[in-house]
């Protein structure tokens, strides 16, 4: 590499011995040129400028300005910079040297200062590497709604997740929800994310309650002959009928007496869509959780077709098999939330439904009956509306009406 | 009958009056050096003294590492000085990479001239302006380039020669070929200056070609060929001023050889003990053309003190010069690199020129922030 | 007795491995060929009495002859076409390109005969010819010296596309490209002619043969895919990716053809996240070609797009600039940064 090379005094002619420096003209760690003159010298006759034979980098000056110096003593020394031997004959270093055709390999690149976080949550080495899904998108939805794909089982070629693989997981949230991050419990208490599913879920509830403006009203009802007639309707039949179909058939009875009840509000034109079919969602509580199927064309089903479509939705659910047809599209909701035994609540609206009809718990309760007092089986009804798609009056009417039906049961006939 | 009583068929030229001189052409020295104009002589010794120095000094500045490389044309600088001075203004020289010192000789600025090799970028001066192309690293490429230019300015009306340089080594390539026999068939104004210094990095004529001399291979494409003594600037220069005034008066292209040799290795980074003999180049040191020329101007009395102080002083100023701005560090700027490619940038080069401006504004903060 | 201890130890001294450069291993395999098989025929520019302009071919001349390490005439196109005459004749050439930009003239005997003889004979001439070019930039090299042209080969059918980064690979993919009966490319990264490793000549590592893939280094969040003189900047980028939280794969292709997608699709598969670097312009670049592989077989395990990082789309730039050209480090890391990580599948 660099040869550091020894310059010195040379003999200026005319039988000179010594000369003094007078001034020097370059420093240490100056680049010089062959040639170049690096000091002024004195002799006896004139000021001299010494040019440098070699061309390189200052290491060292010998001598002040004044001093004498003799002729034959050391200058300066230079560095001499390239390598003047042939390059590939230099085995010492890992580099080129300079190059029939260039500079050489030289000084690798220096690097940028990079101050990078490691990525959120720590490490982001995946543990057993990618899982095989049918396409990013999929990919994003199974994220977006926090389901872990190597839970699944794809029904693709070679276990490959579909798209139907993961729309199932979603039906089913909660247990396949992505996992709790397992945080050490803060002081002020353990946090727990909205991702995923139950993210999606509370923006959903938020929207409901912040776009929708609306109202309920409520009515205890006498179920008595509801159930009586249920347990007729029923007997020596194969295929049962449950209270929560007749409720069904009530609701769509009444929605065609009250059909702004099953509407939409259009924010963006600013419109009430009334919609043809009554697409009915009901509640179903499975061991996977709270899942709302939903009967499409309610209006056109009988009791016991309501009754057969529920229970299959229900099954379904419970195995975690239902599509996102049967989860999706629903335009009234019947929310039984009597089986957490209580009487009422004020349900929040399935966003972008109108109404819902809540069913508390069917329990004895003290009742006036034919001027007596006596234990009827007492349900509470109440109706949560967007009050922009009717008024109270409406409300009323479809409630009164329901409460009737499940009084006197005989009045839903009128319906047949 | 015989082919040579066919219609069609005759030679159409006579290869006699194409062959060159038996012998490499020379002037100083012989009697005809005598009715030389003084003033041309002195000229070209000041400056061949100047392109000497310049061809050490840029040797000096690779050494520095103020240059990638330097293919240096010592004691091939009659030739180099010759080319230049046979050309008028308006004509145009084609060099090669090793060909520097013709272009400056030209007047192209040497810190201009010397870009490519330093490595700021491909080529540094105004070729328009100068009339000088590119220097060209692939060899003989720019032959064919020098026939197309001299025939456009004709067909313009323009009086317009183009001297095109290349070495024994490029002579092989298709595109001396391809060149010779276009500007040959064209009748293109074209001067072809082939240098023949001994070597193609360090393989020796030899191996090279088989032919008397490259001079000869003019025949073959039926246009005149001259042989001359690359180190007599004086034949060199009239050689080449008597090919260019043939090209301007639509006598159509020459081949001359000029025979000569390369001093110093390829490049500074070439070790030519590993092909050839010390003694060789010692031999060739005698025939060195600032000598040649000595004696002619000596003979003359043409050489004094005036004359060689001046002639060193130029070069002294030309060389302190050239030390003073190489030794200044280069005025780059990275964003250029995609300013050129097309006349009008595509989308994809300014989305990477948008990256690399960004990865340069990063560099910059983090030094500023360190 | 003493004596076989002698030449036991000594014979252990030759084989045991100590530093050699790449350089000296092309050298090696040349001159093992030369020794191997007096079909083996060297051509090119300064290669005989020079040794090559990089040394390469040091001594060969010497040891073998004129006749079977040739100085040539300068013309690359008259070294190919002449190579394509004495294969057809049985003899098996290899020849040298200075540089991967000279050897533009010789591109019409590649395309049009030497990558279609066999095809046009229907096998009856087949040209089993090894074109050596050093290739790619970090040289400080003025124009026309730090070219890659992989792109212009590995596009032209009938033509191998070997490139070693190693020097073991140098050794090893040098001889097995002149045993080859197909006509090679055999692409020397000239930055790397320097590079060291620990390397036997009498007994040197057996590699993996040509249209085979390397894992360099293994990782689990993302391949970065390479060949040739950009692998130590990809193993370099790994390193330094470390500290920012990603265990890098870095793949060295060693061929472009043919083209190893078993062991770049399993490498993709295993961790979903691929960056291809190469020197050479990006648009239509052997990454375009790898992109689209890699994507059409572990399209459903990627986790994100397959990122190029790339020659900007410029003529090779002059030494002073191409530290901007070169896929860098940081580059690198900027791009594994852009696959996409936010949290989990």
């Amino acid at each position: 590499m660099a040869v550091v090379r020894e310059f010195v005094l040379p003999d200026l002619g005319e039988g000179l011995t010594e000369a003094e420096i007078v001034r020097w003209l370059v420093r240490v760690g100056e680049v010089v040129a062959v040639d170049q003159p690096v000091v002024e010298v004195e002799t006896a006759k004139a000021v001299v400028e010494v040019p440098c034979p070699y061309g390189g980098v200052v290491t060292a000056r010998f001598g002040e300005e004044g001093e004498e110096l003799g002729v034959g003593r050391p200058l300066l020394t230079v560095a001499v910079g390239a390598s003047e031997d042939s390059p590939s004959d230099s085995r010492a270093g890992s580099g080129s040297g300079n190059v029939l055709v260039g500079y050489g390999t030289g000084a690798p690149a220096a690097r940028r200062r990079r101050v990078r976080a490691p990525a959120m949550g720590g490490a982001v080495v995946v543990d057993d590497g990618p899982v095989a899904v049918i396409s990013p998108l999929v990919r994003r939805v199974a994220r977006e709604h926090g389901v872990d794909l190597r839970s699944l089982t794809g029904s693709g070629p070679d276990g490959l997740i579909l798209r139907a693989d993961v729309e199932r997981a979603i039906a089913a949230p909660v247990v396949v929800a992505e996992p709790v991050p397992a945080l050490a419990p803060a002081p002020d208490g353990s946090r727990i994310p909205l991702r995923g599913v139950r993210g999606a879920v509370a923006d959903k509830l938020s929207r409901s309650r912040r776009e929708i403006p609306d109202a309920t009203c409520w009515v205890d009802a006498d179920a008595t002959e509801l159930l009586a007639a249920r347990a007729a309707m029923n007997a020596g039949a194969t295929a049962k009928v449950s209270v929560l179909a007749l409720l069904a058939r009530i609701c769509t009875a009444a929605l065609a007496r009250h059909p702004e009840l099953n509407s939409t509000v259009d924010t963006e034109r600013n419109e009430i869509v009334r919609l043809p079919g009554v697409h009915l969602g009901f509640a179903a509580q499975t061991e996977r959780g709270l899942v709302v199927p939903v009967v499409r064309d309610a209006q056109a089903r009988t009791v016991e077709g309501l009754a057969e479509e529920m229970a299959r939705l229900t099954e379904a659910a419970r195995a975690g098999k239902l599509t996102p047809g049967e989860l999706t599209g629903g335009t009234f909701t019947l929310n039984n939330y009597g089986v957490f035994g209580v009487d009422g609540s004020t349900p929040i609206i399935n966003h972008p439904e109108a109404a819902m009809l809540g069913v508390g718990r069917i329990a004895p309760k003290p009742w006036v009956w034919e001027g007596e007092l006596a234990v009827r089986q007492v349900v509470q009804l109440s109706l949560t509306f967007d009050h922009r798609v009717c008024d109270g009056g409406t409300a009323g009417g479809f409630l009164r009406f329901v409460a009737d039906c499940v009084e006197r049961p005989a009045v839903l006939l009128r319906s047949v | 009958m015989t082919v040579l009583d066919q219609p069609v068929w005759h030679p159409r030229t006579e290869p006699a009056p194409l062959l060159p001189d038996a012998e490499p052409y020379r002037l100083l020295g012989t009697p005809a050096a005598r009715a030389l104009d003084p003033g041309l002589l002195t000229g070209l010794y000041g400056q061949l003294v100047r392109g000497r120095r310049y061809n050490r000094q840029a040797t000096a500045l690779t050494k520095q590492g103020r240059l990638a490389v330097y293919p240096s044309s010592a004691g091939q600088e009659a030739c180099q000085i010759g080319a230049a001075l046979a050309l008028r203004p308006q004509d145009w020289l084609f060099p090669s990479y090793r060909d520097t010192l013709a272009v400056i000789a030209r007047g192209v600025d040497p810190v201009e001239a010397l870009t490519l090799l330093r490595g700021d970028w491909h080529s540094g001066y105004d070729s328009r302006e100068c009339h000088v192309a590119p220097l060209s690293t692939p060899l003989a490429t720019q032959l064919p380039h020098a026939v197309g230019l001299a025939h456009a300015a004709r067909l313009k009306g323009d009086d317009v020669v183009a001297l095109a340089m290349v070495g024994d080594g490029g002579t092989s390539e298709g595109d001396f070929h391809e060149a010779l026999n276009f500007a040959a068939v064209w009748r293109a104004p074209v001067v072809f200056f082939v240098q023949n210094n001994g070597f193609a990095i360090s393989v020796p004529l030899a191996k090279q070609t088989a032919a008397p001399s490259f001079a000869h291979k003019a025949v073959g494409y039926g246009m005149p060929g001259r042989l001359v003594d690359g180190n007599d600037a004086a034949a060199v220069h009239a050689v080449l001023t008597e090919a260019v005034g043939r090209a301007r008066g639509g006598g159509g292209p020459t081949l001359v050889e000029a025979v000569t040799y390369r001093i110093e290795a390829h490049t500074n980074a070439d070790d030519a003990t590993r092909y050839r003999d010390d003694t060789e180049v010692e031999t060739w040191r005698e025939h060195d053309p600032i000598a040649l020329l000595e004696r002619e101007l000596r003979v003359r009395g043409l050489l004094d003190e005036t004359l060689i102080s001046a002639a060193e002083d130029e070069a002294e100023r030309m060389a302190a010069d050239l030390r003073d701005r190489m030794n200044e560090e280069a005025a780059l700027d990275p964003m250029e690199l995609f300013t050129h490619v097309y006349a009008e940038q595509t989308p994809q080069l300014r989305e990477q020129a948008a990256m690399l401006r960004a990865e340069l504004d990063a560099e910059r903060d983090a030094g500023a922030g360190t | 007795m003493s004596t076989h201890t002698g030449t036991a130890v000594a014979a252990e001294r030759r084989t045991e491995r100590k530093p050699a450069t790449m350089a000296y291993a092309l050298n090696r395999a040349l001159r093992d060929a030369l020794a191997d098989d007096p079909s083996v025929h060297l051509l090119g520019e300064d290669i005989g009495t020079l040794g090559g302009v990089f040394r390469i071919t040091d001594g060969l001349a010497k040891e073998f002859g004129d006749s079977r390490c040739t100085d040539t005439p300068l013309a690359e196109a008259g070294i190919l076409g002449t190579a394509v005459g004495m294969a057809m004749y049985g003899l098996r050439p290899v020849v040298e390109m200075q540089f991967d930009a000279f050897a533009y003239p010789a591109f019409e005997q590649l395309i049009s005969h030497v990558s279609r003889m066999r095809n046009r004979t229907r096998g009856v001439l087949p040209l089993p010819i090894t074109i050596r070019v050093p290739y790619g930039g970090g040289i400080g090299g003025v124009e026309h010296h730090s070219d890659s042209s992989e792109a212009y080969y590995l596009h032209t059918p009938g033509l191998h596309v070997v490139t070693p980064a190693t020097v073991a690979d140098a050794y090893g993919l040098l001889r097995a490209a002149i045993a080859s009966d197909d006509p090679v490319v055999f692409l020397e990264p000239k930055r790397l002619y320097w590079s060291k490793d620990d390397w036997s000549a009498d007994e040197p590592a057996v590699v993996p043969g040509p249209g085979r893939a390397m894992v360099r280094r293994a990782g689990r969040s993302a391949t970065l895919i390479t060949y040739g003189p950009s692998l130590p900047v990809c193993l370099e980028a790994a390193e330094a990716a470390g500290e920012e939280g990603w265990d890098l794969e870095v793949l060295d292709l060693r061929t472009l053809v043919p083209f190893d997608d078993e062991t770049v699709a399993a490498s993709v598969r295993r961790t979903g996240r691929a960056v291809v670097v190469h020197e050479s312009a990006g648009f239509g670049g052997a990454g375009a070609e790898i992109a689209a592989r890699v994507t059409e077989r572990c399209f459903h395990w990627l986790e994100a797009p397959v990122l190029r990082v790339t020659g900007f789309d410029i003529p090779y730039p002059p030494p002073m600039l191409e530290r901007h050209h070169l896929p860098s480090v940081d580059r690198i890391l900027d791009a594994v940064g852009r696959l996409q990580w936010e949290g989990g599948a």
